[in-house]
C-alpha cells in the first residue's frame, strides 16, 4: 500500500513539476499578449489540476496556496483584474512557492513553508478586485440547481461540486468549475465556443453548463446524456433558435464525439534507459570484434563456401547492430525545449530587475538532444543569456537615441547541422567593442601589446573565455564577476562542443554553441605512440598528414611545418606523456594530425595511425581529473583499455603560451 | 581496528607479501584476485598509478603498492597478481607481489603499530598480527586514498 501511494506520489510529482515548467513560460507569453483567453484558461486548468491532485493526496499547504492563485487566475480570465506587471510578479512568486513546496514533497522532509507572505499578497491582489466574483457565483450555484431541476431529474447530485474542496479542509469562500471535466467533454464544447463567438451566451455559461452535463454523465452511466444546447436553453442562457442557429453551423461530426485519443507514450526510468545503451555499447564492441576476425578469416580461406555465408551475415548483423544503436539513442533524446521553457520566466525577471525592455524568441524548440546533453547544456545557456540581457541589450533610452527599437530582442535558437545540434544565442544590442578589449586584455597583462597587434578578431575575442575576464564596467548582481564565460566554455567542451562568437558593435552578439548528438558513442582516430594506442576523437580532427623529417622548421624554438601555405606549430604527443618515442630521433616519416582549437591549426606528432573507429565512451572509475585531457576510456575488440584523449584540452595551455 | 570486520573475536584475513613482508587486508574489502593482464598507461597520473585495466567492460584504476609505499621495484613475475578492491566505493587494482592464503585471527593477538617497523609509513597500518612465526602487517587501504578525496588520480 505504501508502495502504491509512493507510486501515486512520485507521479504527482513529475506531472506537476512538467505543469509548473509550463507554467512559467505561458505566463510570460501570457504578459506579451494579455488577450488570449484560451492561454488563461490554459494556465487556470494547469493551476486547478494541481490543486485537485494536491487535495486529493493531502498536501494542505499545496492546495492552500494553488487555491488562492486559482482565485485570482479566475478574475484575470473574468476581466475583473487587469493583469499588471506587479500583479505578474506575485502570481510568479506563488509559482516559485508552489515549486518549493513541490521540492519539499519530494524530499519528504515534512517541512511547512511560511505562506502568510505569499498568502497575502495574493488575498490582496484578489481584495483589490473588488467581491463582485462571490456574487456571481452564488447565482451560477443557484441558476445550476434550477438547471437541473428544470429537467426533473437528479437534483441530488449537485454537492459535489465542491468535493475536492471538502477534502483538502480548506475553507474557502470561493468555488470553482471543474476543468477537467471540460476536457472530457470535447465535443460538444465545439457548439458552446461557436454560441460565445456569436455573443449569444458567456463563456462563464456554456462552461457552466459543461459542468452540469459532466456531473449528469458522471451519474447515469448511459449514453442520455443531454446537449449543451438543451441545457443552456433549459437554464435560459441561450434561445432555442441561437442554439439551433449555431448547431447547423457545426460541422456535423463533431456532434458525435470524437474517438478519445489513446496516450503513445510511456513513462521509462532513466536508469532502464540507460543500462539497454550500455549493453548496445557492448554489442557494438562486441560487433567490432567480430568483423575483424571475419576479415581474417576471409583473407585467409576466401574460397570456402561457409566463410562467405559467415561474411554476409556479419555484415548484415553490423547492419541492424548500427540501426538498433540509432533507435536506442533516439530514445534518450528529447527536445531542447525542456532547457529552454525556463529562460522566458528568467529573461522577464532580468528585464524587470534591470529596467531594459528584453523580449527573448525561442526558435527550433523541438531540435532534439541527448538527454545528458540537454542537462549540461542548461548552465551554460543561463550564462550566455544572461550575459546578452545585461551586457548585451543597452537601456531602452540608448537604444532609442543609436535608432534602435526600444526593446532589444534575444534568439535563442536550436537546429541540427549533420552530426552537431547547434545552440544559437543572438541579441540585437551593443555588440562586443574589440578594440576596447584589446586594451583591456593589455591592461589586465593576458597579452602584450606587440602579441595584441599581430591578433586577428577572432583570437582576441576568445580571450573573454579565460577566467578571470570580464569586461563588464559594472558588477551587478547579474554578471560582470569575470566567472561564467570561462564555466561556459568548460561546460561545452565537457561535452565535445565547441562554442564560437561573432560580434559588430552596435549591431549585436551571437554566441554559437556546437554540440554531438549523443555523448556515449563517438567517432575516433586511433594514434600510435611508442607502444602505447590513444583515441582522438574524430570531431576535433581536421586531417592527417605524413611529413618527412627534414619538413619540419623550427621558429623561434617551436616546431612548426609549412602546410599548404599555412604555418602550422607542432607539437609532440610522446613530450606531452612523457613517453619515450620511436619517432623521435631515427625514423625519417612522421605522421601528424591536424587539430583544429579556437580555428586555430596545430600540428600533433605520432608515431602510428591506426585508423578510424566507432568507440563507446566508457568513465574511469576514480578518476577525477578531467583537465589533464584523459577525457575517458574505451576498450577495443580485444579486450584492451585505449584511453580517449582531448588534444584541444592536452595542449590548452601551450597553445596559449604561443599566443 | 575500524578497517576491518571482526565476528565473534576473528578477524578474516587475505594475506599478500610485497618484497620481504607479509601484509593484510580484510576480506570484506576484496572483490577478486587476478592474474597480472595488460596495463594501460595513464599520463600524467602519480607516479604509483600503474594504469588502467579492463574488468568485464568497466575501466578501473591499478595502483601499484610498491610504488605507493616506497618499496624498491621489482619486474612483476608470474606470482604477481592484481587484487581487486572496493575502496570508499571506488573499484580498483592494487598490483601485489604474489597472494599467499586467506586467513583466521584471533583479534587478540593484534598489536598496535610499533614505530618504524617497516619500510612503510605507519599512516596505513591498522596493527600487526603477531603469529607464532610471523608479523603481519594489517593494511588499512582505505587511507590509500587521499582524505576526502573520492579519486584516484
Amino acid at each position: 500500500m505504501a508502495d502504491e501511494m509512493d507510486e501515486i506520489i512520485s507521479d504527482f510529482l513529475i506531472e506537476t513539476t512538467e505543469l509548473i515548467e509550463e507554467l512559467s513560460q505561458k505566463f510570460v507569453e501570457l504578459e506579451t499578449n494579455r488577450d488570449n483567453q484560451a492561454l488563461v484558461n490554459d494556465i487556470f486548468r494547469s493551476v486547478h489540476t494541481i490543486k485537485g491532485a494536491s487535495g486529493f493526496l493531502g498536501f494542505t499547504q499545496m492546495v492552500q496556496l494553488t487555491h488562492i492563485t486559482e482565485s485570482v487566475l479566475k478574475k484575470i480570465k473574468d476581466g475583473d483584474i487587469f493583469l499588471a506587471p506587479n500583479i505578474m510578479d506575485v502570481i510568479l512568486e506563488s509559482i516559485d512557492m508552489v515549486k518549493v513546496l513541490l521540492e519539499h514533497i519530494k524530499q519528504k522532509d515534512d517541512v511547512e513553508e511560511d505562506l502568510t507572505g505569499i498568502l497575502g499578497k495574493l488575498q490582496d491582489v484578489y481584495d483589490g478586485a473588488g467581491t463582485s466574483a462571490e456574487g456571481g457565483k452564488s447565482t451560477k450555484q443557484a441558476s445550476a440547481k434550477s438547471a437541473i431541476s428544470a429537467r426533473g431529474e437528479h437534483e441530488e447530485l449537485h454537492p459535489d461540486i465542491d468535493t475536492e474542496d471538502l477534502q483538502s479542509n480548506f475553507a474557502g469562500e470561493y468555488e470553482d468549475n471543474d476543468y477537467r471535466e471540460v476536457d472530457e467533454a470535447k465535443p460538444p464544447k465545439h457548439l458552446g465556443e461557436l454560441l460565445v463567438e456569436d455573443g449569444k451566451v458567456s463563456e462563464d455559461d456554456v462552461e457552466e453548463a459543461l459542468t452540469i452535463q459532466s456531473m449528469i454523465k458522471e451519474s447515469i452511466d448511459t449514453g442520455d446524456v443531454p446537449k449543451v444546447g438543451e441545457i443552456l436553453t433549459a437554464t435560459d442562457k441561450a434561445s432555442k433558435e441561437d442554439v439551433k442557429k449555431v448547431l447547423a453551423k457545426q460541422p456535423a461530426q463533431s456532434d458525435k464525439g470524437q474517438p478519445q485519443q489513446v496516450e503513445q507514450t510511456i513513462r521509462v526510468d532513466v536508469e532502464r534507459l540507460d543500462n539497454v545503451l550500455n549493453l548496445v555499447g557492448e554489442l557494438v564492441l562486441a560487433r567490432n570484434r567480430l568483423m575483424k576476425l571475419v576479415a581474417n578469416l576471409d583473407i585467409k580461406y576466401s574460397e570456402t563456401a561457409d566463410i562467405s555465408h559467415l561474411s554476409e551475415l556479419t555484415a548484415f548483423i553490423n547492419l541492424i547492430t548500427t540501426d538498433l544503436q540509432l533507435a536506442v539513442m533516439k530514445t534518450r533524446m528529447q527536445p531542447v525545449k525542456k532547457v529552454f521553457n525556463k529562460f522566458p520566466r528568467m529573461v522577464r525577471d532580468l528585464a524587470r530587475t534591470m529596467k531594459k525592455e528584453v523580449e527573448l524568441r525561442l526558435v527550433g524548440e523541438e531540435t532534439e538532444l541527448d538527454k545528458s546533453i540537454i542537462e549540461e547544456v542548461g548552465d551554460p545557456l543561463v550564462h550566455l543569456i544572461r550575459n546578452a540581457a545585461d551586457h548585451g541589450i543597452e537601456l531602452p533610452d540608448v537604444r532609442e537615441s543609436a535608432g534602435k527599437t526600444r526593446h532589444g530582442t534575444v534568439i535563442l535558437s536550436a537546429y541540427q547541422e549533420g552530426n552537431n545540434i547547434v545552440l544559437a544565442i543572438e541579441d540585437d544590442g551593443k555588440g562586443i567593442d574589440v578594440d576596447k578589449l584589446k586594451e583591456k586584455i593589455v591592461e589586465k597583462e593576458f597579452a602584450s601589446q606587440d602579441e595584441i597587434d599581430r591578433m586577428s578578431d577572432k583570437e582576441v575575442l576568445d580571450y573573454i573565455f579565460l577566467p578571470g575576464f570580464s569586461t563588464a564596467k559594472l558588477v551587478t548582481d547579474v554578471s560582470g564577476r569575470g566567472v561564467g564565460m570561462d564555466v561556459v566554455k568548460t561546460n561545452i567542451t565537457k561535452l565535445n562542443g565547441s562554442i564560437s562568437i561573432e560580434t559588430e558593435v552596435g549591431q549585436g552578439t551571437r554566441f554559437l554553441l556546437r554540440l554531438p548528438l549523443t555523448l556515449a558513442i563517438i567517432q575516433a582516430l586511433m594514434v600510435g605512440v611508442a607502444d602505447e594506442v590513444f583515441a582522438v576523437p574524430l570531431s576535433s580532427v581536421v586531417e592527417t598528414v605524413r611529413l618527412d623529417k627534414k619538413d619540419i622548421k623550427t621558429i623561434r624554438g617551436q616546431e612548426t611545418v609549412f602546410l599548404r601555405d599555412e604555418v602550422v606549430p607542432v607539437y609532440r604527443l610522446a613530450n606531452k606523456f612523457y613517453i619515450t618515442s620511436t619517432s623521435a630521433d631515427d625514423t625519417e616519416k612522421v605522421y601528424m594530425v591536424v587539430i583544429v582549437v579556437n580555428e586555430k591549426k596545430f600540428g600533433m606528432m605520432v608515431d602510428k595511425l591506426y585508423g578510424q573507429e566507432e568507440v563507446v565512451i566508457k568513465s574511469i572509475e576514480g578518476f577525477s581529473n578531467s583537465a589533464d585531457g584523459i577525457a575517458g576510456a574505451t576498450i577495443t575488440g580485444d579486450g584492451k583499455v585505449v584511453l580517449i584523449i582531448d588534444p584541444t584540452v592536452i595542449f590548452s595551455s601551450t597553445l596559449q603560451g604561443h599566443k | 581496528m575500524e578497517a576491518f570486520t571482526v565476528t565473534e573475536g576473528v578477524l578474516q584475513l587475505v594475506t599478500f607479501t610485497l618484497g620481504s613482508e607479509e601484509y593484510a587486508i580484510d576480506i570484506l574489502k576484496v572483490q577478486e584476485i587476478n592474474r597480472m593482464t595488460v596495463i594501460t598507461m595513464v599520463p600524467n597520473s602519480p607516479q604509483y598509478v600503474e594504469g588502467v585495466i579492463n574488468l568485464r567492460g568497466k575501466v578501473i584504476p591499478v595502483i601499484n603498492l610498491r610504488k605507493k609505499f616506497g618499496i624498491s621495484e621489482i619486474e612483476n613475475d608470474t606470482d604477481a597478481r592484481i587484487m581487486i578492491v572496493d575502496i570508499k566505493g571506488i573499484t580498483m587494482g592494487m598490483v601485489v607481489d604474489s597472494v599467499s592464503e586467506v586467513l583466521r585471527v584471533p583479534a587478540t593477538i593484534v598489536e598496535a603499530t610499533p614505530p618504524m617497523a617497516t619500510d612503510i609509513s605507519t599512516e596505513f597500518i591498522n596493527g600487526i598480527a603477531k603469529l607464532a612465526d610471523r608479523l603481519i602487517i594489517l593494511l588499512d587501504i582505505d587511507k590509500l586514498i587521499e582524505q576526502g578525496e573520492m579519486s584516484v588520480f
